[in-house]
């Protein structure tokens, strides 16, 4: 027998076993989620320290704000832990907009030697990685949504220091999460804040700290300040943005303390403020 | 990823989905397994999908990641199997009622036989009909190589009596296996 007389009994018997092998259909929504989640590992992998750690070394809380496009803007604030060394923080930069649903990475800077990094999580339906990473306690999580949020896109923001996740808050269209609170009541210019109390990530050694939270201010707002109560320091949000969107980002000083208050107040382009002056409401603990 | 790039994604997906799961049927023998394969591997096209689009071929390109994923998948079975051998799945009276399915066991036990490199050599320059060059990029080895694991896994596939016989003949449909 030639080599082509084997090759074709081989197809033979290819053809023969092969006959009437049931076709399934592609399971497309499996593989695309898995491919965002093995992107957004990925990603995770390659970012790297800890926000508590940088807190407490550089004295400074973070606060995120974010503003959403079509309709509706948002606004952050947070405060992080009470920190005995106020070390201003690096100022943000803006990074390049890295996809319309998935991770974007919304600004990342330096603060006393240590890198940060603010990550947009867009994800349909309820948002399935509420697990933490590095086998970190996933807590209290439900991981069911809720019915009204399981149509739309659920988005929260992640914070990374020396790019390793320490913190997320957020959660609007997410599932019910005790991670984080949202006064569902607010619209318009009613600010709220959203935090995610640090119960589940603090990591030995290193403390509670780290809140992320975020709000809704007008749209019509140009520029964000957070005067927080405990040292009167005012802040100005700074604005990063992203495609459509507009972030702000913003450092709380040091005094502030976790879980202390702030007002916000927001003023449009001619410098008139917008509304009444908004209380921050302070998440921590879960409580 | 835009939503044209995954468009064109699902596009490539949906296409493509029968054939590799067949494709790695044969390399798996087992169409659980293969499904699995074949998941994981698009689900790292997807990831590379610029990549995949970008490159001469998405189609050897995908076939490369799916070879190379069954690779892996083949390393740590054997681990696993140290640990705990089971027993083939026992046959049904449904499945030894037809020739296909008597014709496709004795395939795969066959191919059961060979060595994971030489099965995949064998599988995708007959079964999926690839030039000795495409298969050698497929696995990364070189033509020459291509050649020798072809020769050596027919020689043991023909030696295999259960791959002769009445049953892959079109006169003897009435021949019962034995198992």
């Amino acid at each position: 027998m030639t080599g082509d007389e084997e090759g074709q009994w081989m197809r033979d018997r290819f053809d023969q076993g092969m006959r009437d092998v049931p076709e399934t259909l592609a399971p497309h929504e499996a593989i695309e989620t898995g491919g965002r989640a093995r992107r957004r590992r990925r990603r995770r992998a390659a970012v790297g320290g800890t926000i508590a750690a940088v807190l407490v070394a550089a004295g400074t809380a973070t606060a995120i704000g974010l503003t959403s496009g079509g309709g509706t803007d948002h606004v952050a604030t947070g405060s992080g832990p009470t920190a005995s060394a106020a070390t201003p923080a690096g100022a943000p930069s803006a990074v390049p907009y890295a996809e319309d649903l998935g991770r974007v990475s919304l600004a990342k800077g330096e603060a006393s030697g240590h890198t940060w990094e603010l990550v947009r999580i867009r994800s349909y339906g309820p948002y399935e990685a509420m697990k933490m990473p590095n086998g970190a306690p996933t807590g209290k999580s439900t991981g069911v949504a809720a019915a009204e949020t399981r149509t739309g896109y659920c988005e929260i923001v992640e914070l990374n220091m020396d790019g390793k996740l320490t913190n997320r808050g957020g959660g609007r269209g997410c599932a019910d999460n005790p991670l984080w609170r949202l006064d569902k009541s607010a619209s318009g210019d009613d600010f709220t804040a959203i935090g995610l109390g640090d119960t589940q990530l603090n990591q030995a050694g290193v403390g509670k700290l780290g809140t992320v939270s975020f709000g809704i201010v007008p749209q019509n707002a140009t520029k964000v300040v957070a005067t927080f109560d405990k040292d009167k320091a005012t802040v100005d949000a700074q604005p990063q943005k992203v495609a459509n969107d507009t972030y702000y980002v913003m450092f709380v000083p040091a005094n502030a303390g976790h879980g202390d208050s702030a007002t916000i107040r927001f003023y449009d382009a001619n410098g008139k403020q917008i509304g009444n002056d908004h209380p921050y409401m302070g998440v921590g603990n879960g409580k | 990823m835009r939503a044209d790039e995954a468009a064109q994604f699902r596009e490539f997906v949906q296409a493509r989905w029968a054939k590799l799961v067949r494709t790695a049927y044969l390399l798996t023998g087992d169409h659980g397994d293969a499904e699995d394969l074949v998941q994981t591997a698009l689900t790292k096209a997807y990831v590379a999908w610029h990549r995949v689009q970008g490159s001469d071929s998405p189609d050897a390109y995908v076939r490369r990641i799916l070879v190379n994923t069954n690779a892996a998948r083949f390393r740590r079975k054997r681990i696993t199997q140290l640990f705990g051998v089971s027993a083939p799945e026992p046959r049904t009276a449904a499945d030894s009622t037809t020739r296909q399915v008597e014709q496709r066991d004795a395939l795969m036990r066959a191919l059961a036989q060979l060595p994971a490199r030489q099965r995949t050599v064998v599988v995708l320059r007959y079964w999926d009909d690839l030039p000795e060059a495409e298969v050698a990029r497929s696995l990364g080895i070189s033509v020459g190589t291509v050649k020798s694991q072809a020769s050596k896994g027919l020689a043991k596939l023909r030696a295999d009596p259960a791959l002769h016989g009445a049953r892959w003949g079109a006169d003897d449909s009435a021949e019962v296996i034995a198992v």
